[in-house]
């Protein structure tokens, strides 16, 4: 069986012109880092925007990576300083950042159950997504880069410069204000 | 891999922490699979392979191979200019320029008499420009011996010199025309001083002697007068 290869190896062989080993490397983050961008703006055009742009960034500074840290780090570190950068580019999209519940309607949930089933996920889902577009930047930041980008406290505490216990603290901020949401859906499965 | 070991372990996260980030994740995973369009995946591949293909036409000539000439094309060029400034600047005016121009360049070659009719000219035109000097009275011999001492060694020294122009060994022309005079000539002198009585100025003139001959046997020659 060949034996998979990993990201850091795969960047430094696209840094040395061998563009297949981007092609995997993409198709193993680009859901999660898209889920990432999404989450992070609600838009999709200003999600996608942003999720074009990271991958331009790696592409780019392909030569300057060095294998001191994971590639999921550093892909990340791109991301957060993106949507950073997005944030404070233009104001009218900060407020875009906010719950903008039109932009969740579009969203197509897929019916897996019966036609109630379904109206109340997407409820119950709307509410959560709209719970989290609330969070203060940081916080949601630090959920969704756990969550979406799968990583771990240290690499979380690495990409925003911070140390693991503050890492937590936003983690538990984070939760406890998305607690109301999360037991609502809990007893609506129940019931 | 190090960085793996080291960043990958389990998270500490207290049992409560743990338990509601699970859930939220469990509510998210409810979503559809959330992924960017085709067209977005095409354009970023794009873009990837388009990438590599100008680093690739870059590589025939990197940066970095200039970077590492600078400094010996820095040295070479300029040891080059100041060779070719040395050569230029300051041996151009010691060769001698080939004429370029078509013009010819006529040569007249004299010939002896008419070399001399020109040196006689010459010579007729300086004797009509310079003054008349008129000869300076005689000093009488009697005024120099007494008043001036060093006028009268003077005279005592071209009398021996006198001697040498009979033997036809040495003339007092040489004297005037050079500081130090032929060794032996010079030995004579001394010798003829000594011979004289003048030992002050035979003593000064052998220690200039030995200055400027220290190997020559003077010695032995003056031994006679020692006593």
């Amino acid at each position: 069986m060949k034996k998979e290869v990993n990201d850091e190896q795969l960047i430094l062989q696209y840094a040395q012109g061998e563009s297949a080993a981007f092609e995997v490397l993409y198709q193993r983050h680009k859901a999660s880092l898209f889920r990432y961008c999404l989450r992070q703006f609600s838009s999709r055009a200003v999600a996608e925007e942003c999720f074009q742009d990271i991958w331009m960034k790696i592409i780019r500074n392909r030569v300057s990576y060095k294998p001191k840290a994971l590639f999921t780090t550093y892909l990340y570190r791109i991301a957060t300083n993106q949507v950073i950068d997005l944030y404070r580019k233009e104001k009218k999209r900060l407020k875009d950042c906010e719950y903008n519940e039109e932009s969740f309607d579009n969203l197509a949930i897929e019916a897996h159950a019966t036609e109630q089933e379904h109206i109340e996920r997407k409820k119950r889902l709307t509410e959560l997504r709209k719970q989290i577009g609330l969070l203060p930047f940081e916080q949601r930041n630090t959920l969704l880069l756990k969550i979406d980008g799968g990583l771990s406290i240290e690499e979380i505490g690495l990409i925003l410069d911070c140390g693991k216990e503050t890492v937590k603290s936003r983690l538990r901020y984070a939760t406890n204000k998305l607690k109301g949401s999360i037991r609502e859906s809990l007893e609506l499965e129940r019931s | 891999m190090n960085i793996k070991s080291h960043l990958t372990k389990k998270d500490t996260l207290s049992d409560g922490l743990s338990v509601q980030l699970d859930e939220i994740e469990v509510i998210l995973s409810e979503e559809p699979d959330l992924k960017p369009d085709s067209s977005l995946d095409k354009q970023i591949l794009t873009a990837a392979y388009r990438e590599t293909l100008d680093n690739k036409k870059r590589e025939y000539l990197p940066k970095s191979v200039w970077k590492r000439l600078s400094l010996p094309l820095y040295i070479s060029s300029g040891f080059v200019f100041t060779v070719l400034a040395y050569n230029s600047l300051l041996l151009e005016p010691l060769k001698i320029r080939e004429n370029k121009d078509e013009s010819s360049t006529i040569v007249k070659i004299e010939t002896d008499d008419e070399i001399g009719h020109e040196q006689y000219k010459a010579q007729q035109h300086e004797k009509r420009e310079l003054p008349i000097m008129e000869s300076p009275e005689p000093v009488p011999d009697r005024v120099l011996t007494e008043t001036n001492p060093v006028e009268s060694s003077h005279n005592s020294a071209l009398e021996s010199g006198s001697e040498l122009i009979q033997q036809g060994i040495y003339t007092g022309s040489e004297i005037s025309k050079t500081d130090r005079p032929e060794k032996e000539a010079w030995a004579r002198i001394i010798i003829g001083h000594f011979r004289n009585g003048q030992v002050e100025e035979a003593r000064s003139e052998l220690i200039r002697f030995k200055d400027a001959y220290p190997d020559y046997p003077i010695e032995e020659q003056i031994k006679v007068f020692n006593h």
